[in-house]
């Protein structure tokens, strides 16, 4: 598959952060653990920017999601989950920085670049400085897997899964542009990616209670 | 749809009200679903941005957090949806009725105010502007303005003393009894 780091998210998947957001609000504790799996990773990558010790990296993440969820009713989808997410992690970081009297391997600055989720990707994929060689050879792994998977899929699997996740389309657009009903639409992003996360799923197994 | 075609359509943000409900159930029922959850969105990270950003192992990461969030209080409930929130008014302060008294008190102090000058009828004579009360004694005057002559008709005061009560009031309601506003064109404008 072709690299697409500019391609836009998915359209409707800051309504689904918003709805979780509303439900943990609600009580359901369950659905904040879905926006923790969701971001995790892109938030340890994020604070691995800052940070030398990769124990720390966690830390910092386990206060940043603490934090987020303290706060989660102040949350009123002005802005996507992610972005709000991503300054909680920041605003965290520093303040561990400062209380363990620890110089950022990189300046602040680098980390200011903006506020929607175009620009911080943009950070976030860079190699940090928390990552051991194990595991850049781990999400090296795991992204050829996706990508041969992607190969060997049928087309019309190949080209919903494509619009959708790279192009960013509803599955409304996709029934316009494959010309078949919205249900069919569904079924092929969902049959693609069970191929696809069955052949990932093992490499995540692998990396099970440790960093990958 | 079957469940893991519920977590699909979840992660893509499909699924409304009740659907979402129970696609938020299936995502989050065990140890096997959240992998599935986490695999679909590791899958579309990888493909819309050449790689995947690693980290701990999600449900290592979950069972420490878990921890931690048992001992904080449960997210504060809003009256409203956060999305309905967003656009409501915000409720009125609690020392509301207070203002609330003191806009009373000044309405009926106004209307007062008002209701006591008309009923006295007006400011006496003596009160009125001097320059107002002055036009019988004024005969033709001439005012020297620059290089222009105006000539000050006598009509014009006549007319003014006859129609005072046209001429506007002030802000406290009292006959200001004279024209706040003229024009004046000289021939050589």
């Amino acid at each position: 598959m072709t690299k697409t780091p500019s391609a836009a998210p998915a359209p409707s998947s800051g309504d689904t952060d918003l709805m979780l957001v509303e439900r943990t609000v609600a009580g359901d504790q369950k659905a904040y653990e879905l926006l923790v799996i969701k971001y995790q990773r892109r938030i340890e990558r994020l604070i691995g920017r800052m940070v030398r010790d990769t124990d720390l990296v966690e830390d910092i993440a386990q206060e940043t999601f603490i934090r987020a969820y303290r706060a989660l009713s102040q949350f009123r989808g002005e802005a996507q989950f992610y972005t709000w997410l991503y300054r909680i992690a920041v605003n965290t970081a520093k303040k561990a920085l400062v209380d363990l009297r620890r110089d950022p391997v990189v300046s602040e600055s680098s980390l200011k670049g903006g506020d929607d989720e175009e620009e911080t990707s943009g950070v976030e994929n860079e190699l940090t400085t928390a990552e051991t060689p194990e595991t850049v050879l781990a999400a090296k792994e795991i992204a050829a897997t996706v990508n041969s998977a992607m190969e060997a899929l049928p087309d019309e699997l190949r080209q919903a899964v494509t619009l959708r996740e790279i192009e960013g389309l509803s599955y409304e657009e996709i029934a316009e542009v494959m010309n078949c009903p919205i249900g069919t639409v569904r079924s092929r992003i969902f049959r693609a990616r069970e191929a696809i996360s069955a052949k990932v799923k093992p490499l995540l197994e692998n990396q099970s209670g440790k960093r990958w | 749809m079957d469940k893991q075609e519920l977590i699909s359509a979840l992660a893509d943000g499909q699924l409304q009200g009740e659907a979402f409900a129970r696609g938020v159930q299936a995502a989050a029922a065990d140890a096997g679903a959240r992998q599935t959850w986490c695999a679909y969105h590791v899958v579309g990270e990888v493909l819309r941005t050449g790689g995947a950003a690693g980290g701990t192992a999600p449900e290592a990461f979950l069972g420490r957090l878990r921890e931690r969030l048992q001992q904080e209080a449960p997210a504060a409930v809003p009256a409203l949806p956060i999305a309905q929130a967003a656009r409501v008014a915000p409720a009125p302060a609690a020392n509301d009725w207070i203002w609330k008294m003191a806009a009373g008190v000044a309405s009926v102090a106004a209307v007062a105010a008002v209701g006591w000058n008309v009923w006295s009828g007006g400011p006496a004579p003596s009160a009125q502007p001097q320059l107002a009360a002055a036009p019988a004694a004024a005969a033709p005057a001439l005012a020297q303005a620059g290089t222009a002559a105006m000539i000050r008709d006598p009509r014009l005061d006549q007319l003014l003393a006859a129609h005072r009560q046209f001429a506007g009031a002030s802000v406290l309601q009292t006959p200001s009894g004279f024209l706040h506003n003229a024009t004046f064109e000289a021939p050589g404008r």
